[in-house]
């Protein structure tokens, strides 16, 4: 069942029952109104019948003839009984009253009056005289106006019933539809999408609805996917291109080195530059290899305790090293003085690699200006701070530094795969951390690293 | 044990401040710090009544803050008993006399020139309060750095 016709069901269920409701509550307070109104009706007859058979004043009792005839019409179906009490309030029943309980006639006598009603006919009874001339009057009628009155009111209410549910229905009818037309409006542009036009995104009404939050929902669920396909796109790509380029070097020397007859020094030399590609090809594919180890939870690694700031000067070494140029302080201002706040569990040569990898970034995009890392320790995170001097990351291109192979436009002068940050960010949420990268393009980069102390 | 009050606007900056007060009132006895954030009493009944209730100031301290105040915990690990951050309500020089009384301040150590930064709408510069109290106040100056500056975060480093 669609939410439009539950929307239907529901609206014109909980309408037409309330409806109902008052209806059936007007019927029943009317009904109830019209039997006490008749009921003092008969009952002011009795009275007056009473008066007029039953005084013994002669001149009393044909005015109250007189009245009677005059003034009081009959009622349909309307009969009189009386009956005489003897001493003991005992008295004789006629035939006709058989349908009476007894409990009516023990009400007249205890409270001077009684009501009943059996079927269309109503009975009222008074007490009349006194001793020992003591009389039950009844009077009996039938309440034709208002029965036919009641029949009105019910046939009113019913169509009128019928009229509100079909109203209610054709309203509800329309009132769903009104509700769900964004939603249908939703589903028919997100239907248009497909991955070749991945870049079209859900209109979103200028309200703050519900309805404006899940378009805007898809529209962020689409932008991811769109960078998800982008990257991947790139990454098959510049994986081509970053391979392709030490092969062409490699077999355009092979071809030169044997188009024509050469001396052994040109040949050692053509070997030479094929080595070097080769060598280069290489790098790349174990750098690849590594990324897609560390990209997929990482199995089978050891986890060891490692003093961080013994890492980070074995880092130093490292890239003392390959760049003896460098000019790397490492800043131990803030080191915790408890010696445990900087341990960390993990794989001492994959995080050996991680730093590494940034802080040579960070020493080649600066061209070996002074490049510091500070580390320090929170009560639950280890910070390491790497700050550089150097060209920067224009800030349009900082979404897309992690993806692979992806090189920032500033970086054309400086050689490199576009492999070293996202390994090095692999690597790091491996260990339960967090790699945070600010940068101002022309004035530096800082890169903030938070990993779990053990 | 000495109680050291430090007005603090939530920038890394103030923080640095620690660093003085280790170095002039640590020696001897462990420090208790309470680093102040003074804030307007909200004028209207309602934000009145909900004062208690409402804890929507405390969102003011930045995750920033909170991870350079913990580090700085750490470093003067020994040195350091507590250090907590509090929120003055109120700006008449009672509220702040109970507040000092309330925390037993012994010191009060402001940077000597303090670019107040609003954290939030209500907040303002304690410094006319600190000046009229009557305690015992160090103003420690605090050097620019000249490098450049990236993140909040590095604002900590390097005294």
């Amino acid at each position: 069942m669609s939410i439009r016709v539950k929307i239907l069901i529901l609206f014109t269920a909980l309408t037409v029952s309330i409806i109902l409701l008052m209806a059936g509550c007007a019927y029943f307070l009317t009904n109830q109104y019209s039997f006490t109104d008749f009921y003092k009706r008969i009952e002011i007859r009795a009275i007056v019948a009473a008066r007029a058979v039953l005084i013994k004043d002669r001149d009393n009792s044909a005015t109250y003839t007189e009245l009677r005839n005059e003034h009081l019409e009959r009622m349909p179906h309307e009969k009189e009984y009386f009956l005489k009490l003897d001493k003991e309030g005992h008295f004789k029943r006629p035939e006709a009253l058989n349908s009476l309980p007894a409990s009516f006639f023990e009400m007249v006598q205890l409270q001077g009056k009684a009501n009943h009603r059996s079927g269309d006919i109503f009975f009222t009874g008074v007490l009349f005289g006194t001793d020992p001339d003591r009389y039950i009057v009844i009077v009996s009628a039938r309440n034709d106006f208002g029965s036919r009155y009641m029949a009105d009111l019910k046939r009113v209410l019913t169509i009128c019933l019928a009229t509100a549910g079909i109203l209610v229905l054709a309203a509800g009818f329309f009132f769903s539809r009104y509700i769900l037309q964004p939603v249908r409006v939703m589903t028919s542009q997100v239907k248009n999408i497909r991955a070749h036009n991945l870049h079209l995104r859900l209109d979103s009404p200028d309200s703050n609805d519900e309805m404006f939050e899940l378009a805007q929902t898809f529209n962020n669920m689409l932008d991811r996917l769109e960078t998800a396909f982008e990257t991947q796109n790139n990454f098959v790509s510049n994986a081509s291109h970053e391979l392709g380029t030490p092969l062409t070097a490699i077999i355009g020397e092979a071809e030169l080195a044997l188009n024509k007859q050469r001396t052994d020094a040109e040949y050692r030399q053509s070997i030479q530059v094929i080595l070097g590609e080769a060598e280069r090809l290489e790098h790349i594919t174990k750098s690849l290899l590594r990324l897609a180890q560390t990209g997929f939870g990482g199995k089978g690694q050891q986890r060891e305790r490692i003093r961080m700031d013994e890492l980070i000067f074995s880092v130093k070494d490292t890239i003392d090293q390959i760049n003896p140029n460098n000019k790397v302080e490492i800043d131990y201002s803030m080191l915790p003085e408890d010696e445990a706040k900087l341990f960390i569990l993990g794989d001492a040569q994959l995080l050996h690699l991680a730093f590494s990898n940034i802080v040579q970034n960070a020493c080649k995009y600066s061209d070996n200006r002074p490049v510091s890392v500070a580390l320090a320790a929170t009560d639950s995170n280890i910070i390491l701070l790497i700050q550089d001097q150097g060209i920067g990351i224009p800030e349009s291109e900082l979404p897309f530094i992690y993806d692979p192979f992806f090189r920032a436009s500033n970086t054309s002068g400086y050689k490199g795969y576009g492999i070293g940050l996202p390994l090095s960010r692999n690597i790091i949420r491996l260990h339960g951390g967090n790699i945070v990268v600010n940068s101002q393009q022309g004035k530096g980069t800082e890169i903030r690293i938070t990993l779990p102390v053990a | 044990m000495k109680h050291i009050l430090i007005p603090t606007d939530f920038s890394i900056r103030s923080l640095r401040v620690v660093h003085h007060v280790v170095e002039r009132f640590g020696a001897g006895e462990p420090l208790n710090i309470v680093m102040m954030h003074a804030m307007h009493m909200p004028g209207s009944i309602m934000e009145l009544m909900m004062l208690s209730r409402r804890s929507s100031h405390y969102d003011l301290i930045t995750d920033d803050y909170k991870e350079a105040s913990e580090i700085l915990k750490n470093k003067y690990g020994s040195a350091i008993r507590s250090m907590k951050t509090e929120f003055l309500m109120g700006r008449s020089n009672g509220v702040f006399r109970n507040f000092l009384l309330y925390h037993n301040i012994d010191a009060i150590v402001c940077p000597a020139e303090f670019n107040f930064r609003k954290a939030s709408p209500n907040s303002y510069d304690p410094a006319e309060l600190i000046r009229k109290s009557n305690y015992p106040v160090h103003h420690v100056s605090l050097k620019k750095k000249e490098r450049m500056l990236v993140s909040a975060m590095s604002e900590l480093f390097e005294i």
